[in-house]
């Protein structure tokens, strides 16, 4: 590990090798994605559905296309059929699991053994679905990784950190960067993350220190609008119903609004966490630079505008966070990025030589 | 007339992250074949595949047959090249162009959404529920009642006599309904329900002990008509289909806005659920009082009933919210239900 870090930082240092900066930019704009956004909601519901999945593709080639690394642009290939198809096998399983679980305790009980072992394979085949359909310079993105790993990731760990509370939350970071970051490769090179737990511990400080203050201003404005209440408007005609209104004002709001704001910021800081740690087979590596505040403030300012436009916001919504994250990306480049290459004779047929091509459990548009 | 058609742009090579900031060059138009030219050099002769739908601004994607590609921002001259051919995505794409006429599809697609959840979802899950085998239904049934029996349930204390009085007048509401469900009439220890009752999808219906202590015969009888209304009408299973209806277009729609922006779309689809139910109680309480008169019973039975039900359950202080409907109640606000029955009843032939 120390000689890891030693040989990484003299090359980082010596002139010749030194790493480019490359950027990450994204070009596109709200008003230009709406246009895109409005018509795949009206004929997503024209079509009772069905147009879903043009609508992912078209969605997911806007993102791509307009997120731009060194001069080039991500492009995103699956064609609409494909995903029509998977959606309808996830859609039919799904339905045919529902009625199972209700017809008897001994099938619940098979019907969550079912889900245990296949949602791992689901996942690492909606990831190697995603990552083949993306490609940088006409080079496909890949992703294997092991069903235990999954595993790990997707239910053991989550579900220890939802048992601890939260406490143990670093540890379902951690596993799932190692999962998502180990798995991935850009052409044949690989990528690695070998993440410490410290910084999501400290991400963790940072969320819990902001759940704690708002429940402290919660309880403080509790305190005072109640003593005031009933000091102000002592004839009220509806203590109950009034005092009801107010706790959920004065008390539940804020302190939803709290919960939300520190998984925000524990969000932001654990990606730069798992940005920091990746590594791209040649010597490549990447920064995050993304600050609590302004993550924080998109987030909140996303929501409310999105819930005073009924949805219609959510395009510039998408298109702010797009923006805001890539502008605090960054690839140190060693090198030139045209050396990559693919390990398949035909990197097209990877895709659809699958018999089954799922997206994963990632519906919607 | 120089007709060659001339694309900047980048060549990118197959298999390789090798790339060229590169001119296509094709000798007019209409034809797929041209060559590359880059560095002072020039590719063999390349056939076009494909070209990419326009999307925005997006750069566009001409695939060649040999698995290069040629990446360009120039979609007007990508345009030009395709018009020929009008593929449906073209037209697709001109619907998306910001223009005035997008503020008609912003109004048509709140106007549809809002339309779908409020009419569509619920003849949805009318006709799913219409289609539901009634086996499916006796499962739910069942296992529905075996949460309760674990959660709330007890055994009735109940006089064997108390409660065989009410079977008869429970055939005859069964009757009545004309419905050829298997009703089913138990009676329970309510526990933390209290005086209630419950209808279950294929025709359980529960009553607590607290409901009969309280109401007078003809008043159970009463509650009885409204529990065999909800079954008649499928009510359980539409809710049920209808919170999974709503789910999938909130998740259709609202896709990756993140956890917060589905909770609070969620939310909203718990407030049209309530919504919903409330619509749901007064067509059992109406069909309720219906199906009372029908078996000679007193339909005003079900009015006083309720009021006994709010005292008892509401108290004193809370008394008032009892009276109100809010967004968030499952029932309608008994000041509204109560003038909702007088009308349903004055109705009755």
């Amino acid at each position: 590990m120390a000689e890891a870090q030693f040989g990484r930082s003299t090359q980082t240092d010596s002139g010749s090798t030194r790493h480019a900066r490359l950027p990450f930019q994204f070009f596109g704009s709200g008003s230009e994605y709406f246009g895109i956004w409005i018509v795949n909601v009206l004929l997503t519901v024209l079509t009772i559905g069905i147009y879903s999945a043009w609508a992912k593709v078209r969605n997911k080639r806007y993102f791509n296309g307009q997120t731009e690394l060194d001069g080039f642009r991500f492009d995103y290939h699956a064609r609409p059929v494909q995903i029509l198809k998977g959606r309808i096998i996830v859609i039919v399983v799904l339905i045919v699991m529902a009625i199972l679980n209700q017809l008897h305790p001994i099938l619940a009980v098979a019907v969550l053994v079912f889900y245990a072992v296949a949602l791992p394979w689901v996942i690492i085949r909606g990831l190697r679905f995603n990552a083949n359909m993306t490609s940088y310079r006409n080079l496909r993105f890949h992703f294997e990784d092991t069903k235990w790993r999954a595993f790990k990731a997707n239910i053991l760990w989550p579900f220890l950190a939802t048992l601890s509370l939260g406490l143990l939350m670093p540890f379902a970071s951690r596993a799932n960067v190692r999962f998502l970051g180990n798995g991935h490769r850009f052409g044949q090179s690989r990528f690695s993350a070998d993440p410490k737990l410290k910084p999501f511990y400290q991400a963790l400080g940072v969320a819990m220190a902001i759940l704690i203050a708002a429940t402290a201003l919660a309880a403080l404005g509790a305190y005072t609008t109640f003593s005031r209440v009933t000091l102000i408007d002592p004839n009220n005609t509806d203590p109950a119903a009034f005092l009801a209104f107010l706790f959920q004002a004065v008390v539940f709001v804020p302190f939803y609004l709290a919960f939300f704001v520190a998984s925000a910021a524990y969000a932001a800081l654990a990606r730069n966490a798992a940005f920091n740690v990746l590594a791209l087979e040649g010597g490549h590596e990447f920064r995050s630079t993304v600050s609590v505040g302004s993550y924080c403030w998109i987030i909140v300012t996303n929501l409310i505008l999105t819930i005073a436009t009924i949805g219609l916001f959510i395009p510039w919504a998408k298109v702010r966070i797009a923006r805001y994250l890539a502008d605090n990306t960054t690839m140190l480049a060693k090198g030139d990025l045209d050396r990559f290459v693919e390990d398949q004779t035909d990197d097209r047929g990877v895709a659809s030589g699958e018999f089954l091509d799922i997206e994963g459990i990632d519906f919607g548009f | 007339m120089d007709e060659r058609v001339i694309i900047e742009g980048n060549w990118l090579a197959r298999g390789t992250s090798l790339a060229h900031s590169a001119r296509l060059v094709l000798a007019h138009a209409n034809v797929t074949a041209g060559i590359v030219e880059f560095d002072d050099a020039a590719s063999e002769p390349v056939e076009i595949e494909a070209v990419s739908d326009r999307i925005g601004t997006v750069d566009r994607r001409i695939e060649m047959t040999d698995g290069s590609v040629f990446v360009t921002s120039d979609n007007a001259a990508i345009d030009r090249l395709t018009a020929a051919r009008g593929s449906l995505f073209s037209r697709v794409f001109s619907l998306e162009t910001v223009r005035p006429r997008l503020f008609v599809f912003a109004f048509a697609a709140v106007v549809m959404v809002a339309g779908l959840l409020r009419y569509g979802v619920p003849v949805l899950a009318q006709v799913a529920a219409w289609a539901t085998p009634i086996e499916v239904a006796q499962v739910m049934d069942a296992s529905a009642r075996n949460t309760l029996e674990s959660l709330f349930f007890s055994p009735s204390k109940l006089e064997e006599q108390t409660k065989g009085a009410f079977q008869a007048d429970f055939e005859r509401l069964v009757e009545a309904s004309g419905d050829e469900a298997n009703y089913t009439l138990l009676f329970r220890d309510g526990g933390r329900l209290g005086p209630n009752a419950l209808a279950l999808p294929a025709g359980t219906i529960v009553v607590t002990d607290q409901l009969v202590r309280l109401g007078t015969h003809e008043e159970v009888v009463a509650v009885l008509a409204h529990e065999v209304a909800h079954v008649m009408h499928d009510h359980s299973l539409q809710q049920l289909y209808r919170a999974f209806g709503f789910a999938a277009l909130v998740t259709l729609i609202a896709g990756d806005i993140g956890a917060a922006g589905e909770e609070i779309l969620g939310g909203g689809g718990v407030l049209v659920a309530m919504a919903a139910s409330r619509e749901m109680e007064e067509e059992a309480d109406a069909e309720g009082v219906r199906l009372v008169q029908t078996i000679g019973g007193n339909p005003t039975a079900l009015v006083t009933v309720l009021d006994k039900i709010y005292d008892a359950v509401c108290g004193d202080v809370a008394r008032d919210v009892c009276e109100e409907t809010s967004w968030w109640s499952t029932h309608p606000g008994a000041k509204e239900r109560r003038e909702a029955l007088r009308a349903a009843i004055d109705a009755l032939p």
